[in-house]
């Protein structure tokens, strides 16, 4: 499966968040899209998805028009799991992940096998059986980004976005969230992060996207990517390119 | 945590407490014309006015309480889990003010006098303008807008209740007015059932229909979005179903609060937080609470009618602090 | 011939006589039968929903006939004039439907604002029931006696009543001193201030006084500022009623500075609330209380 968008722009009244951005994301690939705050990153995510309105471009999934699916067909081909990681209710963790089977059901059944088959698989790959009765309000932020993050794999769509799913976690949890990215893109899924830590984009992506100012202005591999110059003229930082950092 | 009772186990629990209830309804009535006396009258060959009573009386007064109460507490389950905020009722929306201004209306101009279902339908007309109002304000923004868009609505309505009450040509109107915004459903005919029953079930329908994506939108708007959530479709569907069937049932019964705000609350432990399970058990719920109250009203028979809505205030403001009492260390998480 | 002529002649009277008391049983059998009848159409399980009407069915129709009247009346500071004894002995509703319907009423009377729905309720289900409209004169009050007199089948007595009426206040208002109407302030609840075109403002000028609203020239009843109150000096006020004995917003503005003077210097009288609610004959209550305090006035000055 592969997503890709050309020439996509989001403005709003004469200011211009995105401009003319063209990507593309595949299956068995962690992508790592990065860039300075305000470069627009989270604004190309939600027009990827259809969740904020594009002023031109168009996006396409294996060749159709992306937006032209229905709500049900863009949820269950790319999942999505945003910054926010409040949840309004005092739900347990497994209901929560159960949520992410929404776009599967239909009607006013209940879950079925398949969905309770798709959370057990969710709640294996980050390690949260543990937690399944807590009520999420009560966990910590890295119990919460894990189980909202099963919510999201419990999908099992083919394409995966998520934005920034490693902010606010300490290093342990960070490097457990990364891999748990990278394990699924080795599955096959094609997964898209918005992502600030450098060191840890260089270490686990296959590919990063970086944007400044609206535009996309690198893309390919890590050490491409990430040279001195981009980095000073970028990021405005002084510094030599992240070195390789051993392993944990 | 799993809920104390299954789910299945719960709504027949409720449905079972609404069917006593509904019945203990039926055969309470005033002091003077309360249980005995009707018994009293079946025996003593005045069956016909007994049975007149109980059809024409009781019967709809019965009917309209229980559906009301479910109208209330589905409507305040519903805004609730869509506006994500435990202290949200159909009140903020500003659907039961825009229909009491309707009525109010209809009692100022004199036309409920001419027409006596004058005042319901224009009750009616009332929270249908209220929605389409809400719905062109709220196009395009979100919850917040949503939620100024009804309380701005709310005051608006009542301001012009106030000036009706002000202009009002002489105190017997404008005690009129007063005593119908207390909410009440003594003495409502078959008539105002076969108005308000089938718009308040084509509400509940309407509501029905929004039932998984509140669910969804536990998560917040953008994950329910990424879910396949259509937010708008959700917002008219939540919208026009509370504007419909609290709007009727405010058309025919006056002010009625707390139910929404209060039975929600109670309930949404025993539902798992769930919000699409809540719609159901809150629906259940708050027609039970609803019907106990109206008959208290009777029995409590004071020289003046007690009101229906001040009762279920004076019982729902406190009750209300006292969740908040015991609850506030969660709310805070 | 002579012998069939004589009988003939007997029996001629007799069948006269026969004839003449067979009409005169057939007539009065006929009057007995309509007045009987007549009897029969006459309501006789009365039921009066309203403060207002509960009186004036009480002047003009048999206790036996009557069903019930609101509880209100059988309250004491409800109570009509004169007519407590009757009131306390009667079944009372509390314009409940339910009530109401089990107590078989054949005709039933309400007020145009009292218990709109049990109002529509019964007469859907075909209850006959007379409407009154609250009475903004004393002219109104007679319409309404007359009507009542119409429904319930005593015309007769309602004539009478109000002739009773007229000939008690043309007593009163013949002890009235001549002169110019001086202004009588009924400030104990300023609520609401009467002015023209009210029942209030009809029997304050039947008893020889002008409303403060008539004073400061505005119809109906409005809330009057303070400023305005002080401005006329009235020759009469009122500050208390058996319904002000709790305190409210009213009563407190008499313990205002700028009244204070007024009030300490202004002669008073009490009026009882309920002898202006209603256009009914209980208004003499009123109109007594007036009428004295005009003469009492009077004898002040001439001295």
């Amino acid at each position: 499966m592969r997503l890709e968008a050309k020439g996509l722009s989001v403005s709003i009244r004469d200011r211009s968040l995105v401009s003319d951005a063209s990507l593309h994301i595949a299956g068995g690939e962690l992508v790592g899209l990065i860039g300075p705050n305000g470069a627009g990153k989270s604004t190309l995510l939600r027009a990827l998805l259809g969740i904020r309105e594009k002023s031109a471009g168009d996006i396409q999934l294996d060749g159709q028009d992306f937006l032209a699916m229905s709500g049900r067909e863009r949820a269950s081909a790319v999942a999505f799991l945003p910054q926010e990681r409040r949840v309004e209710w005092r739900l347990p963790a497994y209901d929560i992940v159960m949520l992410g089977r929404y776009p599967h059901q239909v009607g006013f059944g209940g879950p079925t096998p398949e969905d309770r088959a798709a959370v057990e698989r969710a709640l294996d790959a980050v390690d949260g059986h543990s937690l399944r009765d807590r009520p999420v309000a009560v966990l910590s932020g890295g119990e919460r980004t894990r189980i909202l993050l099963a919510r999201a794999l419990a999908v099992e769509s083919p394409i995966l976005l998520v934005d920034e799913p490693i902010a606010a976690l300490d290093p342990y949890h960070q490097l457990h969230v990364m891999e748990i990215l990278r394990e699924r893109a080795r599955d096959g899924a094609g997964v898209l992060a918005v992502i600030h830590d450098l060191a840890l984009a260089e270490r686990f992506m296959d590919r990063l996207i970086l944007m400044d100012a609206s535009r996309i202005v690198a893309e390919g591999a890590p050490i491409e990517v990430l040279t001195a110059e981009r980095l000073a003229a970028v990021y405005r930082i002084a510094g030599s390119p992240p070195q390789r950092i051993p392993a944990a | 945590m799993k809920p104390p009772l299954p789910y299945p186990l719960l709504i027949a629990g409720l449905v079972a407490l609404v069917g006593i209830l509904a019945f203990l309804s039926m055969i309470v009535g005033p002091a003077t014309a309360g249980t005995f006396e009707l018994f009293d009258m079946m025996t003593h060959g005045q069956a016909n006015t007994a049975w007149m009573i109980m059809r024409e009386v009781r019967l709809p007064r019965t009917a309209l309480a229980m559906l009301v109460g479910m109208t209330l507490g589905m409507a305040g389950a519903a805004l609730q889990g869509f506006l994500r905020n435990p202290l949200a009722d159909p009140g903020v929306v500003g659907v039961s003010p825009a229909a009491s201004l309707g009525a109010v209306l209809a009692l100022y101009t004199g036309l409920s006098a001419q027409f006596p279902l004058a005042l319901p339908l224009m009750g009616i007309l009332g929270a249908l303008m209220c929605a389409l109002l809400l719905q062109g304000l709220a196009r395009r923004g979100g919850v917040l807008t949503l939620v100024l868009a009804g309380v701005a609505i709310s005051s608006l309505c009542a301001a012009a209740m106030s000036l009706a009450l002000n202009l009002s040509p002489n105190p017997y109107a404008a005690a009129e007015i007063m005593f119908w915004l207390m909410g009440s459903v003594t003495d409502r005919s078959m008539d105002h059932l076969l108005l308000a029953g089938p718009l308040m079930a084509l509400g509940w329908i309407i509501l029905a229909a929004s039932a998984r994506s509140l669910d969804a939108l536990s998560l917040g708007e953008e994950a329910a979005a990424g879910l396949g959530v259509n937010l708008a479709r959700t917002r008219t569907l939540v919208i026009t179903g509370t504007a419909i069937s609290v709007g009727a049932g405010t058309a025919v019964t006056g002010g009625i609060g707390f139910i929404g705000l209060v039975v929600p609350h109670l309930l949404r432990p025993l539902v798992g937080h769930t919000p699409s399970r809540l719609l159901l058990a809150s629906a259940l719920g708050g027609g039970a609470l609803l019907l106990a109250a109206d008959t208290l009203v009777r029995i409590l028979m004071l020289g003046p009618e007690l009101k229906l809505g001040v009762l279920t205030a004076l019982i729902g403001a406190p009750f209300f602090l006292w969740l908040i009492f015991r609850a506030r260390t969660e709310l805070e998480s | 011939m002579k012998y069939a002529c004589r009988m003939g002649r007997r029996s001629a009277r007799r069948f006269h006589v026969t004839a003449f008391s067979l009409a005169l049983l057939a007539i009065s059998g006929m009057a007995l039968f309509t007045a009987a009848a007549d009897a029969q159409t006459r309501p006789q399980r009365i039921v009066s929903m309203n403060l207002c009407t509960d009186e004036l069915l009480m002047r003009v129709v048999d206790p036996s006939r009557i069903a019930s009247i609101t509880y209100l009346s059988q309250q004491p500071v409800n109570a009509p004039l004169g007519l407590h004894a009757i009131a306390s002995r009667l079944k009372v509703n509390h314009g409940l439907a339910e009530e109401i319907l089990m107590q078989d009423p054949d005709l039933i009377l309400a007020g145009r604002f009292t218990s709109t729905t049990a109002v529509s309720l019964l007469r859907k289900l075909g209850y006959n029931i007379v409407v009154f409209d609250p009475e903004n004169t004393l002219d109104d009050m007679r319409v309404n006696i007359r009507k009542l007199g119409e429904a319930v089948g005593e015309p007769a007595r309602a004539e009478q009543v109000i002739t009773d009426f007229d000939t008690r206040l043309a007593g009163l208002q013949a002890q009235i001193p001549t002169g110019e109407k001086p202004v009588f302030a009924d400030i104990g609840v300023n609520n609401y201030i009467a002015g023209d075109n009210t029942l209030y403002t009809h029997i304050v000028n039947a008893s020889g006084y002008r409303t403060l609203g008539q004073a400061l020239g505005f119809e109906g009843y409005r809330n009057v500022p303070l400023e305005e109150v002080l401005s006329i000096k009235p020759a009469l006020i009122s500050t208390a009623t058996p319904w002000t004995t709790p305190p409210s917003m009213s009563t407190m503005a008499l313990r205002h500075p700028a009244l204070r003077a007024m009030v300490e210097n202004t002669p008073h009288v009490t009026i009882p609330e309920r002898y202006s609610t209603c256009g009914a004959p209980s208004v003499l209550g009123a109109v007594e209380i007036l009428v004295r305090a005009r003469k009492a006035s009077a004898a002040r000055v001439m001295r």
